[in-house]
Parts: structure tokens; C-alpha cells; sequence
């Protein structure tokens, strides 16, 4: 197999409160997978994304896009990663919505037009063509969590990581936001709880449990498997339910 | 307390501008060496916390009610430059969208409502770092936080006597008494409402609040 | 909500609107600042001035409805204040009204006073309404950057008014919890309790969301300077308006000095 692009080997967090949020978590990611990282609330999944990112000091092996996390790499390798936080509003922090895709080129170091050509793409690529001048604040959820997937695919990272990227999302939001992901080539490691949309856009799960990888395998493989999922405080899709009990009643 | 537009004679509102606005150069240079660039982010959605605190009423007597100032509650949990910087950009805001003081004033209202209170409670910051706060703490961050409130209203009369806009039968003495009873019930609200805050934040956030480097994170990683 | 109202308005097509914020913003500022310095008791100085921002409004197309009711929101304190001077500032008395052991003068002095502070704040609080009416606030900011304010500044400004309307929201959703509780009523004790906790959380919530927003700017290579927006240049209108706005604010201060001597 080819180089990894995203390896995490061996990584432990405890935050200072006392709470072990990751107890030695080991994976690796090739290039232009689509990892989805499952798991019961409180199993730290959202710190192993900010472990990722440098975020919080965290002990073990982490290497992006050819850089092995340290103090030193720490700016390149956020550059190579395109993080999501899960509040758009945390995300979107500038007066306008142009104004906040752009920021991220334009702290690259890119030439204005090139910043202006970034920004263009990244809001067709989300269907907001037109909405540069709009403010944050005055836009639905949906288009809140579109312009902040917008503002990190501005920067092409490597790796793309969304923490719960269609929390809040209506059902039709969230088949745009599938539809979306699906038509990117990025790497993607996608954090959450909707598993159907798991199984629509990830090829390979991983289950992550109290800070441990529980199970690491194709999402055909692991989101059928019902004991393991519940077994972890998580239930069957609803598509692999209904196909599974077909005879269930409603 | 927001001194309107067209009450200051030009001498006293250059001179506060002149005053004030050398306060926010320095809290600038100050913030950017000891926050860093954390201070960004930071200063700015504080200033929206204390729009939002300042919506929550408090009930002072039957009847009347009043709302936090906050620079003295910013200046002892982030100490006086952030807090400054803080104040001073609510009360541009509050002067150019709200038309809540005077454009001409902002210097003036900015040293009463923000670099005052800010000061003190950057002194007061002192009591609260230390390991266990007892009676003493709370008096004197009681104390300290009326003492803005009743100083802010001097301060207030004090500038609209030199410019010699106050009706001419009242004379200094009784202006001030006047305004200083009037805001005794807010300032002890200040100062309660504030050593109760305190407590809860810390309570909390002790560490990420107090340590002078600020919060425990970005340091480094894997 | 209030916000959507002013950017509603600031948002019209009126050829105000589409004029240069930062010659909008010098503009307003000439006119306050022509406003404020106004000699004492000088009435007439005031009258070009009043027209002057009826003529924006007009043009502006600024609804007068809404302009009313937003001076009407000036401070209470300035209400008193001004209401004050009629009874105390001495001079001849225009009436008397006995009330029990006292009397009640109302002086020509207090009256003219007390009008002239009055009109010179409604009429700056109105020039200063007028320029946040027809430029929306991300523009002024921008305006404010380009004359040379501190850009730490405009951009503290800037993260405020994002994130002043989440905070708001906040502070009615915190409400509403605590009114389904306490019903907004009970003892004192407890009603200052529970708004002292709210305002806590409140403190604790903002301070983890700073580092959360923070976190996202380093997370897309946030170094400590915030990259520059481009701006459209002033147009030749633009500075004619500014200019001619600046001279005529002078032109009315000389005046005032001068013939009132
Ligand atoms: N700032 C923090 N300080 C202390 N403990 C924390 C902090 N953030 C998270 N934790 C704890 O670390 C553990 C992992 O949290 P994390 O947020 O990573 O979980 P998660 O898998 O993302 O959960 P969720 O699905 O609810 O988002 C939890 O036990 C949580 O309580
Ligand atoms: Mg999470």
C-alpha cells in the first residue's frame, strides 16, 4: 500500500480535569478514503479530531500529508488538514461570508485573485454562489454548515475532517450535504451519529468506545453488525434495520 | 449613565478623548504582550458577552432595577487591558448604533464606564488570584465594584459642571449628592452581582481564567 | 429583531446608499461634530443643520416613522436633565406655580437652555442614526479601517457584532429556562440568585467559545494578523460629498462664532 496519508499511532489524551479521552488510539488513512469515526457520546471522538489538529496536547505518533506533528509542524500540518468544528458559529467568525472562505487563502499567503478564485469555487462547490456579501447571522442552519465546509475546501487540504456535519440539518439538507461529500475527492474522515449518512458516503468505519478503537473495518461490515453497535450504545441504520427485519412492524 | 451628544463643552470632551484614547493605545500594546493573538478572538466575543450581560435586569428596589456595567467584572477576571480595549468598543457600538451617548463624548463616557471600573477591578484582580478568597475578598470586591459605580456618576456630574451644563442654581455639592444617592442602589448591585459572578466563574474556569498565560492549550502538541 | 430592522434599512438602494461608507462616515461625524459645537443658546446655527439631515432622510428615503421612534428611545437621563433646567436655572420667572409651602418658577433662562441642549442631542443622535440607517454595519467597519483607526480595534468591533446577536439569543434561551423554573418570580433572594447564575454560565459559555473560535481560526493558518478585505475605491462623487459636507460644517461653525461674536 501506498504511504498513509493520516497515521495516528499510539495516541493519549487525558484533559486536565482528570477525564481519559484517548487511550492509545492507532489507525491510518490512505489517501482519498473515506473513514467515518463512529461512537457513543463522551467516547472522544471530537478530541481525537482536535489531537489531529494539535490542538490538545496529546502523546503518541500523529503524521498528515508527510509532516509528523510536533510544535515545529504543527501550521503545516493544520494547513494540510481541513477541519469542521461542529458550531458553524464558531466557524464562521467573520463579517461576511466572502470575507470568512477567503480567510483561510488569504492567510496562505495567495494572491488576491487567486483568494478571489478559491472563494468562488468553494461556494459553488457548496451551492452558495452568490452569498459573499451575506452575513453569517442571517442564514439558515443548513447554509451555515455549507459556508463552513466552504471556508476549509478554500484551502484544498488533504485531509478533510467534519464533526457531525449534519447535526441540525433537515432531511433535505442533509441528502445536499451527502450528495456533496460524496461528490468530493478529498480524503474524509467524518465524525457522528448519523450512520446513514455514514453508509452513504464512508467506505470504512471506525468505532471508537471510552477513548479505544473498538473495531476498524468496512462500514458494509461494521454498521450491519447489530450486537457490536448496540453493545456500544449505537443502533443499526435505519436502512440496514428495515432490510434486515423486513417483517418488523412499523 | 451615558452622557448624551451636545452636553460636554469642547475643552472637556477633547481633553477625555485625548485622556482616553492614550488609555486604549497603551491597553492595546499591553494586550498584545500578554495575550497575544489569542486576544483577538477573545476581546471580541467578551465585548458581546457584556451586551448580553448588560440585557439581564437586576432587582435593585421595588420598582427600579438595574443592569451590570461590566468593566470592573472584566477588569478582575481578564485584568485592565482587555477590559479597556472591551469597554471601549461597546461604547462606540452603543454611540454609533444605538445613538446611547454622545459620537463627540465617547472619550468621556469611556473613562467613567470603562477605564475607571476596569482599574479597579484590575486591582481588585489581585485579592481574587490569590489561593482562597475569605470575607475580605468579597468586602472589598463589594466595595470596589460601588465604588465604580458611585466615582463613574461623579465623574459624570464633575464634566457636565466644567462645561457649565448644569442649571445654574444648582451647585456642585448638590448635584453630586443628588446623582451619588440616586446610584447607591445600582452600585451595590454592581458589587454584589459582581463578587457572586466572580465565584461562580472561578468556580469553573479557575485555571483557564487565572493563569497568567491564559488557557491551557495551543502550547504545543503530540 | 432589532438588528434585522437596522439592516433592512441599511440595505436600501437610495443614491445614499450606494455612496462611499468612509465619505459617509467623515460626513456624519463633520455634521455632529458642527452640531455640537454650536455656540450656547444659539438657535439658528441649529436650523441649516435640521434641514440638512431632513434633506438625507428624504433622499434616503429613511422612514420617518422609524427615525421617530428611535429618538424617542434617547436616554431618560437626558429627558431629565433637560426638564430640570426650566425649573432651576434662575432668571425671569415666565410663571409661578405655588405648590404648598414652595413655588414653582418656570424661567425664560431654564426654557432656552434646556431646548438648546435638547435639540443639539436629538439632532446629533439623529445625524448619527441617519449614517447607521444607510450603510450597514460590515461597511462601516470597512470605512473605519480605511480612515486609519487602529485595525486591532475594527476588528475587535468586528467579532462583537458577529457575535453579539448568538450572545443575545443565549441570554433568551438562559431566560426562558430559568422563567419556566421560577416563573420570573419568587423571593428577591432567589430572583437575584438565578440571574447571577445566568449571567455566570453566560461569562463561562463566552470564554469557551472565544477559544473554540480561536481553535477554527488557527485551524485555517490564523497567525495573529488578520488578512486585509478589499474595499471599492471612492468614486469623484464620493469625495465631493465628503468634502463639500466637511465645508459647509465649517463654513456654519465660522459663521456662528462670528456673528454671534
Ligand atoms: N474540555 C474538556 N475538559 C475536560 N473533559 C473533557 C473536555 N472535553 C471533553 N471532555 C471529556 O472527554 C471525553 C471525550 O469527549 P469528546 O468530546 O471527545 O467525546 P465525543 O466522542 O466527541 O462525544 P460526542 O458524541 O458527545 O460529541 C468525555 O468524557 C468528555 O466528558
Ligand atoms: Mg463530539
Amino acid at each position: 500500500m501506498a504511504e498513509p496519508i493520516l497515521e495516528v499511532v499510539d495516541v493519549r489524551y487525558r484533559y486536565p480535569t482528570g477525564t481519559d479521552a484517548l487511550c492509545g488510539v492507532t489507525f491510518s488513512v490512505a489517501a482519498g478514503e473515506r473513514v467515518a469515526l463512529v461512537g457513543p457520546n463522551g467516547a472522544g471522538k471530537s478530541t481525537l479530531l482536535l489531537a489531529i489538529a494539535g490542538f490538545v496536547p496529546a502523546t503518541g505518533r500523529i503524521r498528515l500529508g508527510g509532516h509528523t506533528l510536533n510544535r515545529a509542524t504543527v501550521r503545516d500540518v493544520r494547513r494540510h488538514l481541513g477541519l469542521v468544528f461542529q458550531d458553524p458559529d464558531d466557524q464562521l467568525f467573520m463579517p461576511r461570508v466572502g470575507e470568512d472562505v477567503a480567510f483561510g487563502p488569504a492567510t496562505m499567503g495567495l494572491a488576491p485573485e487567486e483568494v478571489h478564485a478559491r472563494v468562488h469555487e468553494a461556494l459553488a462547490a457548496v451551492e452558495l454562489e452568490g452569498y459573499e456579501t451575506r452575513a453569517p447571522y442571517h442564514l439558515s442552519v443548513g447554509e451555515k454548515r455549507r459556508a463552513a465546509l466552504a471556508t476549509v475546501l478554500a484551502m484544498r487540504p488533504q485531509v478533510l475532517a467534519l464533526d457531525e456535519p449534519s447535526a441540525n440539518l433537515d432531511p433535505r439538507g442533509r441528502r445536499r450535504l451527502i450528495g456533496l461529500l460524496r461528490a468530493l475527492s478529498t480524503t474524509l474522515l467524518i465524525v457522528g451519529h448519523d450512520l446513514d449518512l455514514i453508509m452513504d458516503v464512508c467506505d470504512r468505519t471506525i468505532l471508537m468506545d471510552a477513548g479505544c478503537v473498538i473495531a476498524d473495518g468496512p462500514t458494509s461490515a461494521i454498521l450491519t453488525h447489530r450486537e457490536l453497535l448496540e453493545s456500544h450504545g449505537l443502533e443499526l441504520p435505519l436502512a440496514v434495520a428495515a432490510r434486515q427485519t423486513p417483517e418488523s412492524p412499523r | 449613565m451615558h452622557i448624551a451628544p451636545g452636553f460636554l463643552s469642547p475643552p472637556v470632551w477633547a481633553t477625555m478623548a485625548a485622556v482616553s484614547g492614550a488609555t486604549v493605545a497603551a491597553s492595546l500594546a499591553l494586550a498584545r504582550r500578554r495575550v497575544g493573538e489569542r486576544q483577538v478572538p477573545l476581546m471580541g466575543v467578551m465585548g458581546a458577552f457584556i451586551f448580553a450581560a448588560q440585557m439581564v435586569n437586576f432587582p435593585v428596589l421595588p420598582g427600579t432595577s438595574g443592569h451590570l456595567g461590566g468593566g470592573f467584572l472584566l477588569g478582575i477576571l481578564l485584568g485592565a487591558p482587555v477590559s479597556v480595549i472591551v469597554m471601549a468598543s461597546i461604547l462606540a457600538v452603543q454611540a454609533l448604533v444605538f445613538q446611547d451617548g454622545g459620537v463627540e463624548a465617547l472619550g468621556a463616557n469611556l473613562f467613567v464606564m470603562g477605564i475607571v471600573p476596569s482599574l479597579l477591578g484590575a486591582a481588585v484582580r489581585r485579592l481574587w488570584l490569590r489561593p482562597k478568597q475569605g470575607i475580605v475578598t468579597y468586602a472589598v470586591t463589594f466595595f470596589g465594584g460601588a465604588v465604580a459605580v458611585l466615582l463613574g456618576a461623579t465623574g459624570v456630574i464633575l464634566m457636565l459642571f466644567l462645561s457649565q451644563s448644569l442649571p445654574g442654581s444648582v451647585s456642585l455639592l448638590q448635584a453630586i449628592t443628588v446623582m451619588d444617592v440616586i446610584h447607591m442602589g445600582i452600585g451595590a448591585v454592581e458589587g454584589a452581582v459582581t463578587v457572586a459572578v466572580v465565584k461562580f466563574v472561578l468556580a469553573t474556569r479557575r485555571e483557564a481564567i487565572l493563569s497568567p498565560a491564559g488557557p491551557a492549550c495551543e502550547k504545543g502538541s503530540a | 429583531m432589532h438588528h434585522e430592522m437596522l439592516d433592512h434599512f441599511a440595505a436600501g438602494v437610495s443614491p445614499i446608499h450606494r455612496l462611499d461608507p468612509a465619505a459617509k462616515t467623515v460626513a456624519a461625524l463633520a455634521v455632529i461634530l458642527a452640531t455640537v459645537l454650536v455656540g450656547r443658546d444659539h438657535f439658528r446655527p441649529l436650523i441649516p443643520l435640521a434641514a440638512a439631515l431632513v434633506i438625507y432622510q428624504a433622499i434616503a428615503r429613511v422612514p420617518v416613522g422609524y427615525t421617530a421612534r428611535h429618538l424617542l428611545l434617547l436616554s431618560p437621563l437626558v429627558l431629565g436633565i433637560v426638564g430640570l433646567f426650566p425649573l432651576l436655572e434662575p432668571g425671569r420667572a415666565l410663571w409661578a406655580i405655588p405648590l404648598g409651602p414652595w413655588r414653582i418658577e418656570i424661567t425664560q433662562a431654564g426654557l432656552v437652555r434646556g431646548g438648546h441642549l435638547a435639540a443639539k442631542c436629538v439632532l446629533a443622535s439623529w445625524a448619527a442614526f441617519l449614517l447607521m440607517a444607510t450603510t450597514r454595519f460590515q461597511d462601516l467597519l470597512q470605512a473605519l479601517a480605511r480612515l486609519r483607526v487602529p485595525r486591532v480595534l475594527v476588528i475587535q468591533l468586528a467579532f462583537m457584532y458577529r457575535y453579539l446577536w448568538i450572545l443575545a439569543d443565549e441570554v433568551m434561551r438562559l431566560r426562558m429556562a430559568r422563567a419556566a423554573r421560577d416563573g420570573g418570580g419568587g423571593p428577591w433572594k432567589m430572583r437575584m440568585r438565578s440571574r447571577v447564575d445566568l449571567v455566570g454560565v453566560l461569562f463561562v459559555r463566552t470564554y469557551d467559545r472565544a477559544e473554540r473560535v480561536y481553535w477554527a481560526m488557527l485551524a485555517r493558518g490564523f497567525d495573529g494578523t488578520m488578512p486585509a478585505t478589499a474595499t471599492a475605491p471612492a468614486r469623484p462623487v464620493d469625495w465631493a460629498f465628503a468634502a463639500m459636507t466637511v465645508a459647509a460644517a465649517l463654513l456654519l461653525i465660522s459663521a456662528d462664532r462670528c456673528l454671534y461674536g
